[in-house]
């Protein structure tokens, strides 16, 4: 598949892969549709605090990783092309309910709600990978990835503009976030009738339910658990937080800490009772890998994907104080981070490609993170606008280039589970995003900036030290691993009974 | 005298076995037939199936390739690798020690309006910059003398 493909409007799977960005872009643009009105909303707002803001950030990325989770069990059940639509259309509710919110409780529930709007990546990859064949999948979900992501961009770049010229006076962020909301709504019934579940609709491909990941090893799996904890955990410092600052009694408190809990115990189980059975009888030599490399990959996108929502949540108010600038410049200005992604995430992915060496690839750009927070950590009013705008797109370039090298070795860990493993690390980004945005609360932007740097640094020794170079194997000493024909054999026999 | 052949059924493959077949025929070398199926980039369990699909495809096309070249008096057999196509042909090289490695150079031929063909233009040259077509690679590291057939 040539990059040039893109333009082939007629043929239906390029137009799927179209409709489908589209979706996820505006999804992402309705996701990131308050930081850059935050300003706005400070002043119009008498009874909101910078600190509710910061609040209202961490609660935009929290209950994503849930909503990962249960949408992943729609997605076996209803197809992607329904849950796209549905999911558009409900997310509109909360999102109608912030702009219009006049209490701390309505605008943090409805915050709350809306971040379940995270998981619309999930749908969309599902999507094109039911349209695309094996040889274009990586560009293809490269493209859908990259051109999604940049919704948030757009919504730092246009909504400010659009509260303070097109609608105007204290009410302009409410009539800006309540039209974005609104266009989703329609773009999502529009989305149920253009498209169908793969190049025929009858073939709806079901990938293979299991509860859990398939681990090789004893060790394995309690690493497994380990990194499983934080995925659900990481909500408790959410509810730890919001009962620190008082919007929450000790009593509702405990009870979200018990269902949290709850929850990771059920994970738990679930690991459990996939994985025993399997040891138990012993993984054959061919079909072991080494959860390593997961556990890397997982930390990778912590610190990339997870570092981008954060400081997408920040940037325009950081540049609006730093700088003096009014909102809408400053919008336009933090949206260079996220603007790059049209490119920077694709071209992660070829570079990884190309150079035929994936690990050292990775390792490339994650040490490009860290150097990258370093110097924005370094930004000050001293420094004259335009240079840091220049570290700003900088960094982003290895930010997201980063993710894109993350989905290169993904795939090539072990195929049979690729579905897991990418689940887990995509939730890893949410468990980043949360964990730093929880940080930001206490820290002021620079050292944040450090913190962050530190992260990606964390994760580039772990890569050093845990990710292997994906390995090919030849045919006549390696068919399918011999687990991979015993499920074939049992589905043909499942087949003719 | 072996001589391993990278092969994937495309025309220029099939036009570079021919163009084997006449040149080294008085040399009755045994003919090894090698092609990769690369790992499908996505993130999801979705292609699993298709995948297998390409797989077989791929080994019938390089049966019917065997099938040629013992139909024209060779001795042939084949190899199938999994995974980069740069990388498994260079590991089929070092675990085979063939005399000779040959390789069909893939024609680009830019398609479509201006835009297109300068899009095109563009990510061929990265391409070749970044050694990422399998010729580049192998002419960089192979360890065995290659032979790149230029498509015509």
């Amino acid at each position: 598949m040539k990059v040039s493909s893109v333009f082939k409007f007629r043929s239906p799977e390029i137009r799927a892969l179209h409709l489908t960005w589209i979706a996820f872009f505006i999804t992402f643009y309705v996701w990131f549709n308050m930081a850059p009105l935050a300003s706005s909303m400070l002043k119009s707002v008498d009874w909101l605090t910078p600190d509710d803001l910061k609040l209202f950030a961490i609660c935009n990325v929290a209950l994503t990783i849930p909503a990962r989770i249960i949408v992943g069990m729609a997605l076996d059940r209803f197809g992607p092309r329904r849950v796209f639509s549905v999911l558009m259309v409900t997310m509109s509710i909360p999102a109608l309910a912030f702009a219009f919110g006049d209490s701390m409780t309505q605008l943090l529930v409805a915050r709350l709600v809306l971040s379940s709007i995270g998981a619309s990546f999930v749908v969309g990859i599902h999507m094109t990978a039911l349209w695309f064949k094996p040889k274009d999948i990586g560009f293809a979900e490269g493209f859908y990835a990259g051109w999604g992501n940049f919704g948030s961009a757009v919504a730092a770049m246009s909504l400010p503009t659009i509260a303070l010229s097109m609608y105007g006076g204290p009410d302009g962020w409410r009539w800006a976030i309540a039209q974005s909301a609104i266009v989703m709504a329609a773009y999502g019934v529009y989305y149920w009738f253009a498209i169908t579940d793969g190049p025929d609709a009858s073939s709806h491909r079901k990938p293979r339910k299991t509860a859990a990941m398939e681990v090789s090893s004893w060790a394995d799996m309690i690493k497994l658990i380990i990194w499983t904890i934080p995925l659900v955990g990481v909500l408790a410092i959410l509810v730890w937080r919001i009962q620190y600052m008082g919007y929450l009694s000790v009593t509702g408190a405990t009870i979200a800490y018990l269902v949290i809990v709850a929850i990771v115990i059920y994970q738990i189980v679930q690991i459990l009772r996939v994985n025993l059975p399997i040891l138990r009888k012993g993984v054959p030599e061919d079909d072991k890998y080494s959860f390593n490399s997961v556990a890397a990959l997982n930390s990778t996108y912590f610190a990339n994907f997870g570092a981008e929502l954060a400081v997408v949540s920040m940037l325009p108010m950081f540049f609006e104080e730093t700088w003096g600038l009014n909102a809408a410049t400053a919008g336009l200005i933090a949206a260079s981070f996220a603007f790059v992604n049209l490119v920077a995430r694709p071209m992660g992915g070829m570079v990884s490609d190309r150079m035929g060496n994936r690990r050292f690839v990775m390792l490339c750009y994650m040490f490009g993170i860290s150097v990258g927070f370093l110097m924005m950590a370094l930004l000050n009013s001293s420094w004259p606008l335009i240079l840091a705008i220049a570290v700003t797109i900088g960094t982003s370039i290895f930010v997201q280039g980063a993710e894109g090298a993350t989905f290169g070795i993904i795939p090539s860990i072990k195929r049979r589970i690729t579905g897991q493993i990418s689940g887990m690390a995509g939730a890893y980004g949410n468990v980043g995003a949360v964990v730093y945005l929880t940080i930001f609360t206490f820290v002021t932007p620079s050292q944040f900036f450090y913190i962050i740097a530190a992260g990606a640094f964390i994760s580039w020794v772990i890569c050093l030290v845990w990710l292997k170079e994906p390995e090919g194997a030849f045919d006549d000493e390696y068919y399918v691993s011999s687990v991979d024909r015993d499920i074939e054999t049992q589905s043909l026999k499942n087949s003719k009974t | 005298m072996k001589i391993m052949i990278a092969y994937d059924g495309s025309r220029n493959a099939k036009l570079a076995l021919a163009q084997i077949v006449n040149m080294f025929r008085c040399n009755q070398p045994l003919l090894v037939l090698v092609g990769v199926v690369e790992n499908p980039l996505d993130a999801t369990d979705n292609n699993e199936t298709l995948f297998q699909q390409e797989r077989d495809e791929l080994k019938q096309h390089l049966q019917e390739g065997v099938t040629f070249a013992t139909g024209e008096g060779f001795e042939a057999e084949l190899l199938l690798a999994e995974g980069d196509a740069r990388k498994m042909l260079l590991q089929a090289t070092q675990k085979l020690s063939p005399d000779l490695l040959v390789i069909a150079r893939h024609s680009h031929q830019p398609d479509g309006g201006i835009i297109a063909k300068s899009l095109t233009y563009f990510v061929d040259e990265l391409d070749y910059m970044t050694f990422g077509s399998v010729s580049s690679f192998l002419a960089r590291r192979a360890e065995c003398p290659l032979l790149i057939l230029p498509s015509p």
